[in-house]
């Protein structure tokens, strides 16, 4: 990787496997129909340090803007920095960072761009202070506007550094869509938590990105390589293999070689989204949460787990108005205490779990 | 459900085979909620159709569910009991028992359908209906009554012998009312004198073939299951699959064989009676079926 600095803790735990075999554009004629810009696997260059502080990274997504992203990491981050944890919240909202505003910070001096263009020594060096004792945050606010189509190289390496910074927690705020970088910085973090708001055009956003997600997930999977070609070809849900949902990719998959549908099915329930449902107004919509719960169940095979709701609040914008931290700003509000409850559930519940470690 | 050819009802309520009824029906009210018409968490994955379809799957599953009587069968004949259980559930004579007096025993109901029944005077035997034996199993219930071996001599010394049936070679010969006379008696000692694993010394180089099998063909859990030198219908009558099946089974005959979520079953229950990796045998197993019945 370029420009980094081999530390001698850390190790190439992935290697590059001499068995893996990924059919090059030239012979696999569906790859050169339907590749991105990136045939290469980000993850593989993404060396894994041995001793790090970092315990977790929490990654906040959405497929839809507007659903809360910002304003849930935001409120994560502050409530796990009020247990006592050193927390450092990353605006990977590439090209449109806003979380900087919902914590109340107004124009961090270095921002990610600056790490990116080299001009700091160390992406530690981008971290500013908020309002908060223990939360500190890199902001992406006045990011060069090249920043969204960022390498690949870039994006490893940024992964690497963050993990090793001096902190116990990350939570990574994504943007909306589903750009590949946005799917990486979600696929890559411990805790991949998805938020919806219950409405059609958001649960429509969500699933997109889960199905973005899923087959990101697969398509890069080392050990579904033999399949690779099948798996892409799924990814066009108008392929002329007839293979319309996941189900059917499973299917087709059994059919020809069990062992690779038995990797498949391994590899799909790695993938452990977990459910915020954000502006809830009655008992209906805290139930859409079980629905999409289940319905992600039978659609994808992935478990989904609905690990909280948030009341819609009609104060929620006078916040961003100010430009303060909700937490801070409506303490005795049901949002804080829905957000701590969250907060407890996922470090009881997932406290040990993490990605990076095969 | 993406996972199984033909999804269980458990899958299709979203729920573990082991649930209890309150929890089946929160299931069956969750899962209905979830595809109602107009419901928004299926919006844009599936149209009308498929969620017509599914509400329809979901009332079928609550239906055989709800009911236990029926939930038993589905559970016997999809291979979710583990054949202990329902050993365990049938009430069978108490096996702690080695000898009950004669005298407390009711008075077997003589009817006219066993007129060869030889009813000998009263004596004080020990009750071998109780004894579990580890012997070779039964091999089917036409066998319960035939005197495999000379009859009991010494009468005096209850456990000095086991005979291969222990309590059914007396039963012709001593009024013995339990066993004998009720069909549903009939069927508990069956179970009582069959092991429920039997018993194997496997062959090493068969051990190794296992080890390295892949393909799981029928042809290769015929040949594990006469190397332990159990007839097919001990197979048939253990996992309550019928023969035709087990046989089609073996023989890969697909044509013969009922559904897919059924077979699937009933291979598991055969690989689980043969203690081998049910998993793998069942996805090879199904990988051809599937060739050969595509759409099941």
């Amino acid at each position: 990787m370029e420009g980094s600095i081999k530390k001698p803790w850390t190790q190439e735990l992935e290697a590059k496997d001499p068995e893996s075999i990924s059919p090059s554009p030239a012979e696999d004629p569906f790859q050169s129909a339907l590749s991105t810009q990136d045939e290469s696997n980000p993850f593989d260059m993404i060396s894994v340090p041995i001793a790090t502080r970092v315990k977790q990274v929490w990654a906040i997504g959405g497929g839809k803007g507007g659903v809360g992203k910002s304003l849930i990491a935001s409120s994560l981050a502050i409530s796990l920095a009020r247990q006592g944890n050193k927390v450092v919240a990353v605006d990977l909202d590439l090209g449109g960072a806003n979380l900087h505003t919902t914590l109340g910070v107004d124009l961090p001096k270095q921002t990610l761009s600056d790490f990116f263009a080299k001009r700091v020594p160390e992406i530690s060096s981008c971290l500013t202070p908020t309002s908060v004792p223990n939360l500190e945050i890199i902001s992406g606010a006045n990011d060069s506007v090249a920043v969204a189509n960022l390498p690949h190289a870039q994006k490893a390496k940024l992964l690497q550094k963050l993990r090793e910074l001096d902190a116990d927690y990350l939570i990574f705020d994504l943007g909306a869509g589903t750009g590949f970088h946005t799917l990486d910085f979600f696929l890559y973090a411990d805790i991949n938590l998805l938020t919806l708001l219950p409405e059609p055009t958001s649960i429509e956003n969500g699933y997109r990105f889960i199905k973005s997600a899923y087959f990101r997930r697969l398509k890069h999977a080392r050990k579904l390589a033999p399949i690779k070609g099948l798996i892409e070809t799924a990814m066009d849900s108008k392929n002329p293999l007839g293979i319309r949902s996941p189900s059917d990719l499973f299917k087709e998959v059994s059919r020809t070689n069990p062992e690779a549908a038995m990797a498949l099915k391994e590899e799909i329930q790695k993938f452990r989204p977990k459910l915020i449902l954000n502006q809830a107004r009655t008992q209906t919509d805290i139930d859409i949460g079980f629905s999409v719960k289940t319905v992600c169940k039978k659609y994808f095979g992935v478990d989904m787990d609905y690990v909280g709701y948030l009341d819609y609040d009609s104060a929620v914008w006078q916040s961003v108005r100010r430009k303060r931290p909700l937490m801070l700003e409506f303490p005795n509000s049901k949002l804080v205490s829905n957000i701590e409850r969250i907060t407890h559930y996922l470090i009881k519940r997932y406290g040990h779990y993490r990605n990076d470690i095969y | 459900m993406i996972f199984t050819d033909g999804s269980t009802h458990y899958d299709v309520l979203d729920t573990a085979p082991d649930a209890s009824p309150q929890e089946i029906r929160a299931a069956y009210l969750r899962v209905k909620g979830a595809y109602h018409p107009g419901s928004v968490a299926t919006y844009s994955l599936m149209g009308a159709d498929d969620t017509d379809e599914m509400l329809a799957r979901i009332e079928e599953a609550y239906r055989v569910l709800s009911s236990p009587e029926q939930r038993k069968e589905y559970d016997r004949s999809h291979g979710f009991l583990l054949v202990d259980e329902d050993r365990l559930r049938r009430p069978g004579p108490p096996r702690n028992q080695k000898i009950v007096s004669i005298d407390r025993v009711p008075p077997m109901a003589m009817d006219s359908s066993d007129p060869d029944m030889l009813v000998s005077p009263p004596t004080d035997f020990g009750s071998n209906a109780g004894r579990g034996s580890n012997e070779r199993p039964a091999a089917s219930g036409s066998d319960l009554f035939s005197t495999t071996e000379a009859p009991m001599t010494s009468i005096s010394q209850p456990f000095s012998r086991q005979s291969a049936e222990p309590g059914w070679g007396n039963a012709k010969e001593v009024a013995r009312p339990q066993p004998a006379a009720t069909p549903a008696a009939v069927a508990p000692p069956m179970f009582t004198s069959r092991t429920p694993a039997p018993t194997h010394h496997d062959d090493p180089t068969l051990i190794q073939e296992m080890a390295v099998e892949q393909e799981w063909h029928g042809h290769f859990l015929k040949k594990i299951r006469e190397a332990r030198h159990i007839a097919f219908e001990e197979v048939a009558d253990f996992t309550k699959v019928s023969k035709t099946y087990i046989l089609a089974i073996e023989e890969e005959t697909f044509a013969k064989l009922p559904a897919a979520v059924f077979v699937r079953g009933f291979v598991t229950q055969y690989a689980k009676m043969l203690k081998l990796p049910h998993e793998k045998v069942v996805a090879g197993f199904m990988s051809r079926y599937l060739k050969a019945r595509p759409g099941k």
